[in-house]
């Protein structure tokens, strides 16, 4: 009995909730699963026709792979930088404004944020002054590097060398197995790009742009992974980590602006290499304020002196961001990532106003759009909106397991 | 906060403690160059944190300066080119917006609009949420779950069955209709963000308040409330903004009825009358960003350390 009322008290708490979610929602979903079985005017059943015509034509597949690269790209920096930027701008006075400037973008409206980016990717021939801030800045950089391309060779080269020697030094001095085993895969790496920077620095006038390319990528991934182990040893404390460091970044800024000295004006949202990076940095742009105010509000909740006593307790920095504060808040970090993952999944606003889905940035929700109400076949907008719906099963089937473990503890 | 007994332990270093003594003694005479290194340790952060805002900042200020130009200039040069001498600034495009016809109402509509359609899913959200972090009935992790999945559904989906049965309901071109939908979208959002804030809770909390007799309601408003403030104001800004910035909903429910249109419908008419002119929109998305950015500064004070700090030990 008691039990009963118990059980009627909880209806009265969701009821109200549930009821709004079931004309606005559910009724909606359950016309569509019906329209998806139906012909383009809805006037006969059809069958699976319009899911067999989803998953074996160009175009809809096309979708489905670029809403895979949105989901992976834009959730990884959406989270990861809310996360880092919610730890770091709890540590400085201003926080407020530091949090506000990353906010600022969902305050703008879509259409607001359609303009502002039209500024930043605008492109113009070579020769007319460019509107578009990112390849004004790209040309003069590049012009700059290309007037003192020798000075910057020699300075990158340098830099180059103190950061291997440096890191040798750091990697010496730590002797455990992992950071040894590093550096054999690295050291041969290091060797080759030294030399092909050597190479270029010989053949200084006939560099090729694609030869500079290439050595770039090399330089730069010996120099990123060079720097990743640096820095994690830098975070014990050792000078020569931390010089290795900046000599890394030293030389990879030499190298990112010799390759930049043949810059041409970039398409960015035609060119199909960079469009759809374009599209999720204007995403990540807007979105990464979501993600920071709620993992915000989520830290703000970790008790200060837990920190404080892992902290006595001898960990660094790093190891209380990873060790304590990351397990503490992983619940909202799972929270934001399932929002994030369904926010992409039906992205819209931002291909529809910037590409319109051409170049080969179509996503799903734009393909649902133009089927439905351009193209008036709406038992395929319809399938194309239930596929939406299945896509996110599995990401719920891992939310379900993540509370059963979540009941358990508690 | 059920989590603070299972977080990896920290491994005690044994020479770590017995130093601890030694080093506040002599923390007095040194406070002073202590500070100085504090403040050097935190130049690098102070760097990247300015640095990163900045650059987010970057786009925006683009729009900034663009409102402030002529529509020819706009689209001949870059707007950083506006910034050296000779200046050539002009309020034209907010003049454009801010007399435009029914601008004012449009303010007034949006904010009668904005209000019921932020609390109310929040309110809503946070009852429901409740529920299904505190309560138990039966199915009460499928329904979340497929609470939680409703968040994919794309409104577009929605808005044709929705408006035929606003039609029969008469709820066309009325605010009851914009909030209730509003509310409904807001929902899935709110109920999954605040059920798990509740849900980190202490238990303990709820075990003692029930053992003392408090009904659910009290238990609700007075404890899981005032504890949930930072969450419940990072979801009112959110709500609020997209309820303020909405033109989607707006068009479809309420119609082009100048006398219920909020602000982005009548923004939206202005750009549509002067053909492709879009630079008003510079100004325009700066009027309409002022409310929401109030609001976001009104609610930091909440996000504040320590919310929680009395409530574990008691």
């Amino acid at each position: 009995m008691f039990q009963r009322r118990r059980s009627l008290t909880s209806w009265l708490w969701v009821g109200p909730a549930l009821l709004i979610l079931a004309g606005y929602l559910v009724y909606p979903v359950i016309v569509t699963v019906y329209e998806s079985l139906m012909n383009s005017s809805l006037s006969r059943f059809v069958g699976l026709d319009n899911y067999i015509w989803a998953f074996t034509t160009e175009s809809p597949l096309l979708a489905l792979r670029n809403n895979l690269f949105w989901i992976i790209v834009g959730t990884t920096a959406t989270v990861g930088f809310g996360l880092v930027f919610a730890v770091l701008a709890d540590r400085v006075r201003f926080e407020s404004a530091a949090k506000a400037a990353i906010f600022m973008p969902m305050a703008i409206s879509f259409v607001g944020a359609g303009v502002i980016w039209k500024f930043m990717y605008d492109w113009q021939p070579p020769g007319i002054p460019q509107i578009g801030l990112l390849n004004a800045m790209l040309s003069t950089i590049g012009g700059w590097a290309a007037a003192n391309h020798v000075v910057l060779l020699w300075i990158g080269a340098i830099a180059g060398v103190v950061a291997l020697v440096t890191f040798l030094i750091a990697l010496v001095r730590v002797r455990t197995f992992l950071l040894s085993a590093l550096a054999i895969i690295i050291f041969p790496l290091a060797i080759l790009g030294v030399g092909w920077l050597a190479s270029a620095v010989q053949a200084v006038s006939e560099i090729t742009p694609s030869d500079l390319a290439l050595l770039v990528v090399v330089i730069q991934l010996v120099l990123a992974l060079a720097a990743v182990v640096s820095f994690i040893y830098a975070m014990m404390h050792d000078t020569w980590g931390q010089i290795s460091i900046v000599g890394a970044v030293i030389a990879a800024l030499c190298l990112g602006l010799l390759y930049l000295a043949s810059f041409q004006p970039v398409t960015w949202l035609q060119n199909e290499t960079t469009n759809n990076w374009a599209l999720v940095a204007v995403y990540v742009w807007i979105w990464t304020g979501f993600c920071l105010v709620v993992l915000s509000a989520a830290l703000k909740g970790v008790d200060a002196e837990i920190l404080e006593a892992s902290r006595v307790d001898g960990a660094n920095e790093f190891q209380v961001f990873a060790q304590v504060l990351v397990p503490m808040i992983s619940t909202t970090i799972l929270v934001v990532a399932t929002t994030m993952i369904i926010n992409i999944l039906k992205v819209f606003d931002v291909v529809y106003v910037m590409t319109s889905g051409n170049f080969n940035t179509d996503v799903i929700a734009n393909a649902l759009y133009f089927q439905a109400f351009h193209f008036e076949d709406f038992g395929r907008g319809a399938a194309l909106a239930v596929i939406l719906l299945a896509a996110v099963v599995p990401v719920m089937l891992f939310n379900i397991r993540r509370f059963r473990e979540e009941e358990g503890m508690r | 906060m059920s989590d603070s007994t299972t977080h990896p332990q920290m491994k005690v270093r044994p020479e770590a403690r017995p130093a601890q003594p030694a080093a506040r003694e002599e923390e007095h005479p040194r406070l002073d160059a202590a500070r100085l290194v504090h403040v050097l340790l935190q130049a690098p952060l102070n760097i990247i944190v300015v640095a990163v805002s900045l650059l987010w900042l970057l786009p925006t200020a683009g729009l900034l300066v663009s409102s402030f130009r002529p529509a020819q200039a706009i689209s001949q040069s870059g707007w950083w080119t506006a910034l050296v001498p000779p200046y050539h600034f002009v309020l034209d495009n907010y003049i454009q917006v801010l007399t435009a016809n029914g601008m004012g109402q449009g303010f007034i509509n949006s904010l009668i609009i904005t209000i019921p359609g932020t609390i109310l899913p929040i309110l809503i959200g946070s009852f429901a949420a409740y529920g299904f972090a505190w309560m138990n009935f039966p199915g009460r992790d499928w329904i979340f779950i497929v609470v939680v999945g409703l968040l994919v559904v794309p409104i577009q989906m929605t808005l044709i069955p929705i408006l035929q049965l606003y039609n029969t309901l008469h709820l066309t071109g009325t605010f009851p209709g914009v909030w209730l939908a509003h509310t409904a979208y807001g929902l899935p959002l709110a109920v999954y963000l605040l059920r798990n804030f509740f849900q980190s809770l202490p238990k303990d909390l709820f075990e003692s308040a029930r053992l003392d007799g408090a009904t659910e309601r009290q238990i609700f408003f007075r404890i899981v409330i005032p504890l949930s403030v930072p969450a419940l104001a990072s979801l009112t800004i959110f709500q609020f903004l997209w309820v303020w910035n909405d033109l989607l909903v707006a068009l479809i429910y309420l119609g082009g009825d100048p006398r219920v249109a909020p602000m982005t419908v009548t923004v939206s008419n202005l750009v549509n009358s002067y053909g492709s002119n879009y630079q008003v929109l510079t100004a325009a998305a700066f009027i309409s960003m002022l409310l929401p950015l109030v609001v976001f500064f009104s609610l930091q004070q909440y996000f504040a350390r320590g919310l929680l700090a009395g409530s574990i030990k008691g």
